[in-house]
């Protein structure tokens, strides 16, 4: 008998999927053989090596041929393990990041600094000293000596097996499940692989050939093959190999040179590291990692990305360029490393990992808890992603669920949509990393200003009020069907709710929600488990919604305002045109109204309502968003923690008349500084406090004073990025220096990474050069206040506080002040307005 | 003598203000009566009347911006620095409108 399937995998048949089909096979007697008929490969399919060998990449049509007493039940098995089982294989495995590394400004204390690069691919940073463990060459320990007969070195081989298997199964006994058990049993897997054992068994009988070295060659012989994959996700897969004929060897003959072991904390810097010298390695004192090779998918990297340990690879030369013991850096987040790093960078990263701890501490306590105002009233707090990275960032972030996750990403960049199983690999991995909490895909949002290569892109006068989202999918019916038919067999594995961009009346939600039925019972007619009453919402972003709320919600599951959409609609202002763009605002009280008529209307009728949109993770406004009663706001995952920490600082009275008082302004800026003075009596953030101020720093550069002033403000979550946020600051500088005399420096910016007005201070035990040529700086107050929106308050003490330097008292107090807390008094009785 | 002053820098958060400060307590050391419009992030604060500057012998613009409304000033003469200049060297300000 013979089953045809396409093979599904993106990643290629790697040990992994091969493993679970050689599982599969064993359990019948019948000769089971699989054919790759894009390259003519053929393999015995209880040899996890062939099948791995046999190089089969996603989209090569396969066969697999059963003969023997079982093949029926062999055929029935097989046919739902390749259609079932075979396409998640590779879900739940944390994937690589997308390499878009977003133009980061390097600070300016780093740059020019002496650095090596690589990609960041587990992020983090890691400060001690270098331990670099030499290439392990297992296989320089085989004795040279004449071998014994052929049975004899057959037992070797199989006792080293038998020892290195009880290993990998005491390792998977004491903690089952997640990625490194499915590491560990894909090694097994190549352990116990019949093929291995086959072609091991073929060396020994040609005679002269001692056990040890049988297995490397045996070794050397598969990892030949897989290099010579096209995917390099394969050719990555030849280090699991050498790596389990390092390890056999060892058993053989004892421990080669290389199995150093970590005493004290380190950075490990390696050519590349196998999965198991990585396991091997002590990780409490594990601090990164620096490869030089070793790739993005490579196991031992989604090993360090699952257990949080800072790594990047691609570093060239690593291992040869970095000295054993040698005091390293590695930045992680940024993709450096630095070696005998001068003391400016020393002293940056010292900051830096200061101000991660207080930053994480500071809020990690909100992460476990729910999104709830100090009186109970509950806002869920999700996240919105797209992509599966992101959503397990989502849920390292405490998200409640995904609010929305962005579909466009899994269309973009290729030259043809993406197939069903493709897309439902993506889905089904998103909604098992949610684990029992919602997620709410967004069908197709294409046209506009996000055009799709396979979709026509037409010449619109008017692309957002054109093409777009809903409107294209009559014209290409099996685009959308298969992505409806995708998210309906992801939810088969946990609550998933469909939610339909662009909706303007009711016959549009009636036409895609038959659709939704339609594929539902394609699906159940097919046997394809799903969730056959599948909710199907809408977003709430063409403002002729609002008006006919009280139909919609009778066929409507649920809401989402997508509020950046209905600024734009509801203001006819298009953002990025600079001369409206400046119309183009949330805060605007008719914008607010509109959230109010999406919530009533919805909850009139029972319905449920998110937002999603840039506003929803604005902590400014969630005081609008308990006020107005809605169920849910959909954010950035790291801004997650914050917004649980600001909304269990709100009471849900109070927040009822500030939002009753924001519906009734007149103006934006109105409800702007409404908000804002609401926000500042309840204290979340003062304009200064004594933690944003420091004595007698060590700083000894205008560099460093910056940087250390801007960490202040980071560490007490005032920026939602330090590195811009410091750009801001010197893009001020560069235009002329801000040293006022007297021996003090005001530098300052209007920045749009700056959450809350605030001022910093910073006093230097010894002077600092500061404007070129002119007096050094003792004493630096950095002003930061937010883009956008005015704050007059906090502009007014700023602008006092200016004054106030002018007069020789006012500094002598702020130069003299013992402590912090002296600083802010002083501050506080001269600026008070 | 009466003076009339106006002060701005680009991101309006502090020079501004400090070079109004300034400004007042050196005419007031000096004996000058001032009066001093700051244009800065909060816009324009006390504003100059046409009053105020029909009476003023002449202006003082320490600026690194162009001067809202200019044309307020039209026939009185007018000294203008670097925002920075005020801070650094009031006096010398002063010593120029003497000339």
């Amino acid at each position: 008998m013979e089953l045809q399937f396409v093979f599904p995998l993106a990643a290629g048949l790697h040990a992994r999927p091969a493993g679970l089909l050689q599982e599969q096979v064993s359990r019948f007697r019948s000769a089971i053989t699989l054919v790759n008929n894009a390259n003519g490969a053929v393999a015995d399919a209880r040899s996890t090596l062939a099948l791995v060998a046999t190089i089969t990449e996603k989209g090569d049509p396969c066969t697999l041929r059963i003969e023997g007493e079982d093949e029926g039940r062999a055929f029935a098995a097989l046919k739902r393990f390749v259609e079932d089982v075979l396409p998640h294989a590779d879900d739940g495995i944390p994937s690589a990041p997308v390499f878009a590394p977003e133009e980061r400004c390097i600070p300016r204390v780093l740059r020019g600094a002496p650095a090596l690069t690589g990609n960041p691919v587990s992020s983090g940073l890691a400060l001690g000293h270098a331990c670099v463990l030499s290439a392990l060459d297992p296989f320089a320990v085989i004795p040279g000596g004449p071998a014994g007969p052929p049975a004899q070195e057959e037992a070797v081989f199989q006792r080293a097996v038998n020892s290195i298997g009880g290993e990998i199964e005491q390792m998977l006994q004491k903690r089952p499940g997640g990625t490194r058990s499915a590491i560990l049993k894909a090694h097994l897997s190549i352990l116990r692989d019949h093929g291995f054992a086959v072609k091991v068994g073929e060396l020994l009988a040609a005679g002269k050939i001692s056990a040890g070295r049988a297995t490397a060659e045996a070794a050397r012989h598969f990892e030949e093959i897989f290099r010579h994959a096209r995917s390099a996700y394969l050719q990555e897969r030849a280090g699991d190999i050498r790596d389990i004929a390092g390890r056999l060897v060892t058993a053989m003959y004892g421990a080669g040179t290389a199995g150093q072991m970590l005493g004290e904390e380190a950075v490990c810097v390696a050519d590349n590291l196998s999965p198991s010298e990585y396991l091997s390695l002590d990780r409490r004192y594990l601090m990164g990692l620096v490869l030089a090779r070793g790739g993005t998918t490579s196991h031992t990297v989604i090993l360090a990305r699952a257990e949080g340990i800072p790594c990047i690879t691609g570093v060239q030369d690593a291992h040869r360029r970095i000295g054993e013991g040698e005091e390293i850096i590695l930045d992680a987040r940024r993709g450096l490393v630095f070696l005998r790093p001068v003391p400016e960078v020393r002293r940056f990263y010292e900051i830096e990992s200061l101000t991660i701890v207080r930053r994480e501490a500071a809020v990690a306590g909100f992460i476990s808890l729910p999104g709830v105002t100090a009186d109970g009233k509950k806002l869920e707090v999700a996240a919105n992603a797209a992509s599966l990275g992101d959503v397990q960032a989502a849920f390292r972030n405490g998200a409640e669920g995904i609010g929305l996750f962005r579909t466009e990403m899994l269309f973009a960049d290729r030259a043809e949509p993406p197939g069903e199983d493709e897309q439902t690999a993506v889905c089904a991995a998103a909604v098992l990393a949610a684990n029992g909490k919602p997620v709410i895909f967004r069908t197709l949002d294409a046209g506009g200003d996000k055009p799709l290569r396979y979709l026509p892109l037409l010449e619109e006068e008017n692309p957002s009020l054109g093409y777009r989202a809903i409107r294209m999918y009559e014209d290409f019916p099996a685009v959308i069907d298969t992505q409806i038919r995708a998210i309906l067999r992801a939810s088969a594995h946990g609550p998933v709710k469909i939610i339909l961009p662009m909706i303007s009346g009711i016959s549009e939600l009636r036409a895609q929600k038959m659709r939704v039925q339609r594929c539902t019972a394609e699906l159940v007619k097919q046997g394809i488990p799903c969730d056959t009453a599948i909710p199907v919402g809408i977003m709430v972003e063409v403002p002729s919604v609002l008006f006919q709320m009280d139909l919609l919600s009778a066929e409507a599951d649920f809401f989402s305002i997508g509020s950046n959409d209905l600024t734009q609609y509801l203001l006819a202002v298009d953002r990025g045109n600079d001369k409206v763009e400046k119309l183009y605002s949330s805060w605007h009280p008719s914008l607010l109204r509109s959230l109010q008529l999406a919530v009533q209307g919805a909850h009139r009728h029972g319905r449920w309502v998110g937002i999603c949109g840039e506003m929803a993770g604005w902590e400014r406004a969630l005081p609008i968003f308990v006020g107005l009663g809605i169920d849910e706001i959909s954010v950035t995952p790291r801004r997650i923690p914050w917004l649980k920490a600001a909304l269990r600082g709100l009471t849900s009275s109070e927040c009822v008349e500030v939002t009753a008082a924001a519906l009734a302004a007149e103006t934006p800026e109105d409800v702007e500084r409404l908000l804002g003075s609401y926000l500042l009596k309840l204290a979340r953030f003062g304009l200064t406090d004594a933690g944003l101020v420091r004595l007698d720093s060590p700083a000894g550069t205008k560099g460093e004073v910056i940087r250390e002033l801007v960490s202040l403000l980071e560490a007490a979550g005032r920026v939602d990025d330090a590195d811009l946020t410091e750009e801001d600051v010197w893009q001020r500088e560069d235009t002329a220096p801000t040293g006022v005399g007297y021996s003090i420096a005001i530098p300052h910016c209007r920045s749009g990474h700056v959450r809350a007005a605030s001022i910093a201070v910073l006093r230097t035990a010894a002077p600092v050069p500061w404007n070129s040529g002119g007096e050094p700086v003792l004493l630096a107050i950095l002003i930061a206040v937010p883009e956008g929106g005015r704050d007059d308050d906090h502009l007014k003490i700023i602008a006092r506080l200016a004054r106030r330097l002018v007069h020789e008292e006012f500094r002598a107090g702020l130069m003299s002040a013992q402590d912090p807390e002296a600083v802010i008094r002083l501050l506080e009785r001269e600026t008070a307005v | 003598m009466k003076i009339v002053a106006v002060t701005a820098c680009p991101t309006g958060i502090a020079h501004t203000y400090m070079a109004a400060e300034q400004l007042e307590k050196t005419a007031r050391r000096l004996g000058h009566t001032i009066k001093v419009e700051t244009q800065g992030s909060m816009g324009i604060e006390n504003e100059l009347t046409p009053e105020d500057i029909v009476e003023a012998s002449c202006a003082i613009f320490a600026v690194s911006l162009p001067v809202r409304n200019v044309e307020r000033f039209a026939g009185i003469r007018i000294v203008e620095v670097p925002v920075q200049e005020a801070l650094r060297n009031p006096e010398a300000i002063f010593a120029q409108l003497d000339r």
